[in-house]
């Protein structure tokens, strides 16, 4: 088999998407495999170079005793994906397709629906599956929900637990149906659960990998934090396309204060009544809760039947370029929080001009098209908690007393999540687990706001998980409190799956210091 | 009238401001007209001179390198390759800090801009047919 072309760079300054400070730094070997032969001989199976390259990467850093790391698009607003030795981006890595032709390749429970499975890269993007999707045949097809950005790589963005707003689904990895991971000595193990196999010993054939089914392992890994090993790629779940129709509207917080306490949507007058939409979502800015000052967002997008043959409804394109929404980091990293008086007004209009109203009218897209551009913000960060249901009331509360008292500029926004049993999932608060997201411009002043409310959540008792790939807190009390005995559950499943030399080729800093390396 | 004095360092320090201005294009695909994904982390980048007020283009078409030694553009490579297996999905043109002062200095003689490229991941969708299907 020829060599595969891994580009590499010695010393490389490596950066996120958002440029974080404090993310990211030199790197002594940044490798970028491709799915391309050294020779130029052509690929047989598309993923076959990429695959080889990283099984190389990884038996290399063995040899020299160093760690490797995968990074998708670098859209953590922390180092969790980073090390400084080893660094794989993923970035070229993006093989995919949708559908097996051969029902042996899959099990029985799966051979009607074969044609929704999607095999793809590490490296793919949202953006690159969604435009798939729309174009499968027999059917198209969409991701059931997704973070509402399209930037992220496959891989990242579920190896974090990223989410939507799916309150009757959960995150991103709940479509997630196998995992081909290049572990210790370049070997590789497609792994999916024991309790519902998807793929046959047939397609781990394909791939050359040795078929692993384990429940506890498969939920430990599948919100892994990219420390099981290399991921090359994963098997997905698609449903049919369906349509989304975006309603925003601008209230008073009081207005929506029992939307938000109670995940009751009563009153508000949503296009879909008093029914829960699809996607609920309320961005409040802190500094104008009181009557009259239409510091409330309501954003919401509702699920639309599209029929076999009807055109996909499309966004209407405005003179500079698409009329949809901005996701959330975007709307923190416009402004400057340099000038603390100014950030109540200033902060206004920029989520008036990020979520704007659409005045009653519902849009309507495909999940693609609703989900679409996103721009690096030059300095961004967000802190994201995840809390059940019942306490969303006094963990705004103790977000409103801190922003009170120090003002800083991030909005709240809150959305609401399936409980998922994955093991690290910070999505873990069954039945709902409601998720508050704070994005803004990573200064000294947002950066103490920030622990400000982690202390006061501390203070008064509220169990809450973070957002794996956002700000996190420095003392590693959070993931015990957080995850209770899952942390013992996805330590065990990963010290049954990696030797303790494996454990740490795979781990980081930040993992070592939340005791999750070993 | 200290601020008299200080006033060409003033002046140099705004015009090295102009540093940060940058213009991008992005390609799209067909369909939901979706950005084209991107390497965002592997840019190329080089500062390139356009001479004589325009008279003297300059036309950036680097080349890849994968002997796995050499970087991209390293005229010792021995295995040159594309630079983008899927061409570039994002090309952004910026000023370098010393531009204003260049164009000023040389009256408009040598003006240097800094072009990044940005890989496509995938290839634009706009004829595709369906995606491709597995084994």
């Amino acid at each position: 088999m020829p060599a595969p072309v891994i580009l590499e760079k010695n010393g490389h300054s490596f950066k996120n998407w958002h440029t974080t400070k404090n993310v990211g730094g030199r790197v002594e070997h940044y490798l970028t495999p491709t799915n391309r032969w050294i020779d130029g001989s052509p690929v047989e199976k598309g993923f076959q170079p990429g695959l080889l390259a990283l099984r190389q990467a990884v038996r290399e850093a063995e040899a020299k005793r160093e760690r490797i790391r995968c990074v998708g698009a670098a859209w953590s607003l922390n180092n969790l994906a980073f090390t400084g030795q080893r660094l794989v981006n993923t970035c070229r890595l993006t093989h995919y397709f949708v559908g097996f032709q051969s029902d042996s390749m899959v099990t029985p429970a799966y051979q009607k629906k074969k044609n929704r499975l999607i095999f793809a890269q590490a490296g793919t993007q949202v953006v690159a599956l969604n435009d798939a999707l729309e174009k499968a045949r027999p059917e198209r097809l969409a991701l059931p929900t997704c973070g509402a950005s399209n930037g992220q790589t496959i891989v990242g963005a579920t190896q974090t637990g990223t989410h939507g707003s799916a309150h009757a689904y959960g995150p991103m990895p709940n479509y997630v149906r196998a995992l081909h991971i290049v572990a210790e000595g370049g070997e590789h193990y497609l792994i999916q659960k024991r309790g519902a196999p998807v793929v046959t010993k047939n397609f781990a054939d394909y791939l050359g990998a040795e078929l692993r089914e384990d429940d506890e392992l498969f939920s430990a890994a599948v919100v892994g934090l990219g420390s099981f090993g290399l991921i090359h790629a994963v098997l997905l779940e698609a449903v049919p396309m369906f349509g989304l129709g975006r309603w925003v509207k601008q209230v008073d917080f009081p207005s929506v204060q029992n939307a938000i306490y109670n995940f009751d949507p009563k009153g508000l007058g949503l296009p879909s009544g008093d029914k829960l939409p699809w996607h609920f979502e309320v961005v409040v800015n802190p500094y104008l809760r009181g009557p009259g000052q239409r510091g409330a967002f309501i954003r919401v997008y509702d699920k639309f039947v599209i029929k076999a043959g009807d055109p996909l409804p499309r966004i209407p394109v405005g003179p500079g370029g698409l009329e949809n929404s901005r996701d959330l980091v975007t709307i923190g990293g416009l402004f400057t929080d340099a000038v603390p008086d100014l950030i109540p007004g200033a902060l206004q209009g920029q989520i008036e001009n990020s979520l704007r109203s659409t005045g009653g009218a519902v849009i309507r897209g495909t999940p693609g098209g609703q989900f679409n551009d996103s721009q690096p913000t030059n300095g961004g960060t967000s802190m994201e908690l995840g809390v059940a249901a019942e306490d969303v009331r006094a963990t705004a509360e103790a977000i409103f007393q801190v922003t009170d008292q120090h003002v800083f500029g991030a909005p709240v926004a809150f959305r609401w999540v399936k409980g998922s049993h994955q093991t690290l999932s910070f999505s873990r608060f069954t039945p709902l687990t409601c998720h508050i997201e704070m994005p803004g411009i990573d200064s000294s002043r947002t950066r103490n706001g920030y622990q400000m409310i982690w202390q006061a959540l501390d203070r008064a008792g509220i169990r809450y998980t973070c957002h794996w790939g956002q700000a996190l807190p420095a003392s590693p009390a959070w993931v015990k409190r957080a995850f209770g005995t899952r942390v013992e559950r996805w330590l065990a499943a990963r010290r049954a799956f990696l030797s303790p030399e494996g454990r740490r080729t795979f781990s980081n800093d930040l993992l070592d210091s939340y005791g999750l390396g070993d | 009238m200290g601020w008299v004095r200080r006033l060409p360092l003033l002046s140099a320090a705004l015009l090295a401001l102009s540093g940060c201005y940058s213009y991008s294009y992005q390609e799209r695909n067909g369909g939901d007209l979706s950005r084209l994904p991107i390497d965002r982390n592997l840019p190329e980048s080089k500062v390139r001179w356009s001479m004589w007020w325009g008279l003297q283009g300059n036309t950036f078409a680097p080349v890849g390198c994968a002997d796995g030694v050499h970087e991209s553009g390293d005229p010792a490579c021995t295995n040159p390759i594309p630079l983008c297996d899927e061409g570039a999905g994002q090309v952004t043109v910026s000023m370098p800090w010393y531009s204003a002062l260049s164009m000023i200095g040389t009256l408009g003689i040598a003006m240097p801009h800094k072009f990044t490229i940005y890989c496509a991941t995938n290839r634009p969708t706009q004829d595709s047919g369906p995606p491709p299907v597995g084994p």
